[in-house]
């Protein structure tokens, strides 16, 4: 029998009790009591009363979902999600790839690749609300070039692709590092028995670096969609809350949560769609997880 | 005293319950640690205001805080300046934490202040969540505090809620009028128009100078609303006009894009066209920047941006105008305006006596005129001298103004694109609606669909 520090057999689960009890604490109780909110009219203001309302908050997500906003909100969450999702991917694997060598060159590139994630969503958005500067910002001292100009973040048209590419800057460090593991720790031996045997680079990422790599591929895609599905931090540093252009549900969600503008904080409603929110991306991140699991055992 | 060793590990180690004696201790003390507090001297009270408030209020506020716990050793002061854009819900955060002395009051917009009139509550919306605060007991009534009798009884009074005093307003703006460069105007060799279509006129021939007519910080989408206020204050120039439309709108007798709400989007668009193509990628503060440094002839701003002005550009001729929105010369002289900075102290503050000390402070004849010279905001209290910053805007204050429309229009139905009624968001370049009668027809529909769902 092996023996720990306090020789009881129980020690390993009383181990697990201190996290146990700081997940419970900080994670599962609010779930719940946002859950329990979801059927109230709270404000969230203090000494106002607070009624049950039963699956009205729900009603009204569903119906409103008619006007222009929720759906609007909805849409561009998706298109977010799934554009960035791509995106990254593929540019986080190329850059891989590329850096996948063992020169200080590489490493320091890969380092610099990581940098945009250490700085943080206020620092990237500063960085780029400045050089999206309609007034002489880099990026339009560049268009005055081609005799063109364009106000940026504040254009309806490309505000939103603005943000991908803004996110996609930010994020791609992440992906790169797990794609590095993953192409790490693929053999060598292969690699030069696919040369001897005539196969060209394609061929040999085709067919020997992605089957490998399939498990960071899962990582990767799902930590992506999970976090894209409810970012809206970034959006909200690069062009605020009330931008029809950009909004997503996560920030429709706090709009609605603290009240923008002549609104009043409704947190009933914004628990009953964070409640929505959470059974939609649990559904789609479960989905996902059963067919790239399925695709990485086939291979 | 030596400790006895066995294989190098001492043996007390090898002790179940001094193993578990030891980790519970450890555990204990780590905690312990972590939740003591790193304040300073024991008996020293800090009382916590967090504030939204222009720049000049904020120097005047630092020095007045310091200069109170100079003369009250043992009370911290700390005043904390937060944005505009978000700042509100810091507050609802700190205030439900019970960590706030002193704040707004209202935390939510502007003119959330008084009750909700009868046709609101009957057109299915609610009173303001101050106003609900306040009923609910949740701030102090200040009524019988001396400090009170400090302040203009008119402006107490227009701000009793139930007969209590819940606000000290300290600050008044103006919002309706209009900034311009004067040497821009002499150079391009217009003058202040006082009927629309003059002001139609001085705007083409400045475009024809080569010269910005407008700055708007339309990033920041705030600063397009102040477009708003202008035409209302003078198409609906007394208090009564403007409270009768807000009652057709709330009873449904007039459509948001009726003629004459779309009358007043023609204008706000007009504006919009006469500023920077690229407005509604610039920020607020860029904005004031552009108007402080002569790019722009005229910018739409609250009186609060004077002091901006004059810091950025100490040598710029500021003058400011009402807006001419109607083709009335008389009707269009006079402004509107609003409560700027109020004090206000909630049930739940860890020190109120010390709080109510503070604002006794601050009322005092001495601390108050600092404050108003430093600021540049327009006094509360009566014989006051309003400061130089405000030169420009001095001869605006000679008759007395109107609240501004954005403060009489009481809007809570949920969901809707507006906060006034009027659909400045929407309107290109700002939005995807080319033509005013598009963005007023997208709030028409939006505000019926709230009813429907209220």
């Amino acid at each position: 029998m092996a023996k720990n520090i306090l020789g009881y057999r129980a020690s390993p689960s009383l181990g697990f009790v201190p996290a146990f009890a700081f997940i419970g604490f900080f994670a599962l109780l609010p779930a719940v009591a946002t859950f329990v909110l979801s059927f109230t009219d709270s404000t969230g203001s203090r000494g106002i009363p607070v009624n049950f309302i039963g699956i009205d908050n729900y009603l009204r997500f569903f119906e409103s979902t008619g006007s222009n906003r929720i759906s609007n909100a909805l849409g561009n969450t998706l298109v977010f999600a799934i554009l960035t999702t791509i995106l990254i991917n593929v540019f986080a694997f190329l850059i891989a790839v590329l850096l996948n060598r063992q020169n200080k060159f590489a490493v320091l590139t890969r380092s610099v690749v990581f940098l945009p994630t250490v700085l943080g969503v206020a620092v990237v958005g500063m960085i780029w609300t400045l050089f999206f500067n309609p007034l002489g910002g880099p990026a339009q001292s560049f268009l005055g070039i081609f005799g063109t100009q364009s106000a940026f973040l504040g254009d309806q048209s490309i505000a939103f692709g603005l943000v991908i590419f803004v996110n996609l800057w930010m994020y791609v460090g992440y992906s790169v590092i797990i794609y590095t593991a993953g192409l790490q720790a693929v053999p060598a031996d292969l690699y030069e028995a696919a040369e001897i045997d005539g196969a060209n680079w394609a061929q040999r990422t085709r067919l020997i670096t992605l089957p490998m790599i399939a498990p960071a591929v899962t990582t990767n895609v799902l930590i992506s969609i999970i976090g894209s599905l409810q970012s809206y931090q970034l959006i909200f540093v690069l062009t605020g809350a009330a931008n029809p252009a950009t909004s997503v549900l996560a920030l429709e969600l706090y709009r609605i949560a603290f009240g923008s503008g002549g609104t009043i904080p409704q947190q009933g409603l914004a628990s009953a769609i964070s409640m929505v929110q959470f059974v939609m991306i649990g559904v789609i991140a479960i989905t996902l997880f059963i067919i790239l699991r399925r695709r990485e055992e086939q291979l | 005293m030596t400790i006895k060793v066995k294989n190098g590990v001492p043996v007390w180690v090898r002790r179940r319950w001094a193993r578990a004696a030891a980790l519970g201790t450890a555990s204990a003390l780590a905690l312990s640690l972590a939740a003591c507090s790193t304040e300073g001297n024991p008996g020293d009270v800090t009382i916590n205001i967090p504030l939204v408030t222009g720049s000049g209020a904020q120097t005047a506020l630092t020095q007045i805080a310091r200069d109170f716990e100079e003369e009250n050793p043992g009370i911290k002061v700390n005043v904390e300046f937060l944005n505009n854009n978000g700042g509100s819900d810091i507050v609802a955060a700190r205030l439900a934490a019970g960590a706030v002395d002193i704040t707004q009051g209202s935390t939510g917009y502007a003119n959330s202040v008084v009750p909700a009139e009868q046709w609101v509550l009957d057109g299915g919306g609610t009173d303001s969540q101050w106003i609900q605060e306040v009923r609910a007991g949740q701030w102090l009534d200040l009524s019988d505090e001396p400090f009170i009798d400090r302040y203009d009884q008119g402006a107490i009074d227009a701000l009793r809620v139930d007969g209590g005093v819940y606000v000290v307003p300290i600050s008044q703006q103006l919002s309706s009028g209009v900034f311009y460069n004067v040497d821009l105007f002499e150079q391009a060799g217009v003058e202040v128009p006082t009927t629309y279509s003059e002001f139609v006129d001085v705007v083409d021939t400045l475009q024809a100078a080569g010269v910005l007519p407008f700055a708007i910080g339309g990033k920041d989408v705030w600063p397009a609303s102040i477009a708003v206020l202008g035409p209302m204050n003078a198409l609906y120039p007394t208090r009564e006009a403007q409270l009768d439309l807000s009652e057709r709108l709330w009873t449904g007798e007039t459509d948001f894009d009726s003629p004459e709400m779309v009358a007043v989007m023609e204008q706000v668009k007009m504006i919009y066209d006469n500023a920077d193509p690229n407005f509604a990628g610039i920020e607020y503060t860029t904005a004031q920047g552009q108007f402080a440094n002569g790019q722009a002839a005229m910018t739409l701003d609250g009186t609060w941006g004077a002091e901006t002005y004059l810091t950025a550009n100490p040598d710029l001729n500021l003058g400011y105008f009402a807006y001419p929105g109607s083709e009335n010369a008389e009707q269009n002289a006079h402004f509107g305006g609003r409560l700027d900075t109020a004090f206000a102290i909630p049930v739940n503050a860890p020190h109120p006596n010390e709080a109510k000390k503070f604002i006794e402070y601050f009322s005092t004849p001495d601390v108050y005129e600092y404050f108003i010279q430093v600021s540049g905001t327009i006094p509360t209290q009566p014989n006051v001298q309003a400061s130089e910053i405000l030169a420009a805007v001095q001869p605006a204050l000679a008759n007395p103004f109107i609240t501004a429309w954005d403060w009489t229009f009481n809007q809570h139905a949920e969901g809707t694109i507006s906060e006034t009624g009027f659909n400045y968001k929407n309107l290109a370049p700002m939005g995807s609606l080319q033509t005013p009668e598009e963005a007023q027809q997208a709030t028409q529909e939006e505000w019926a669909a709230a009813l429907r769902l209220n």
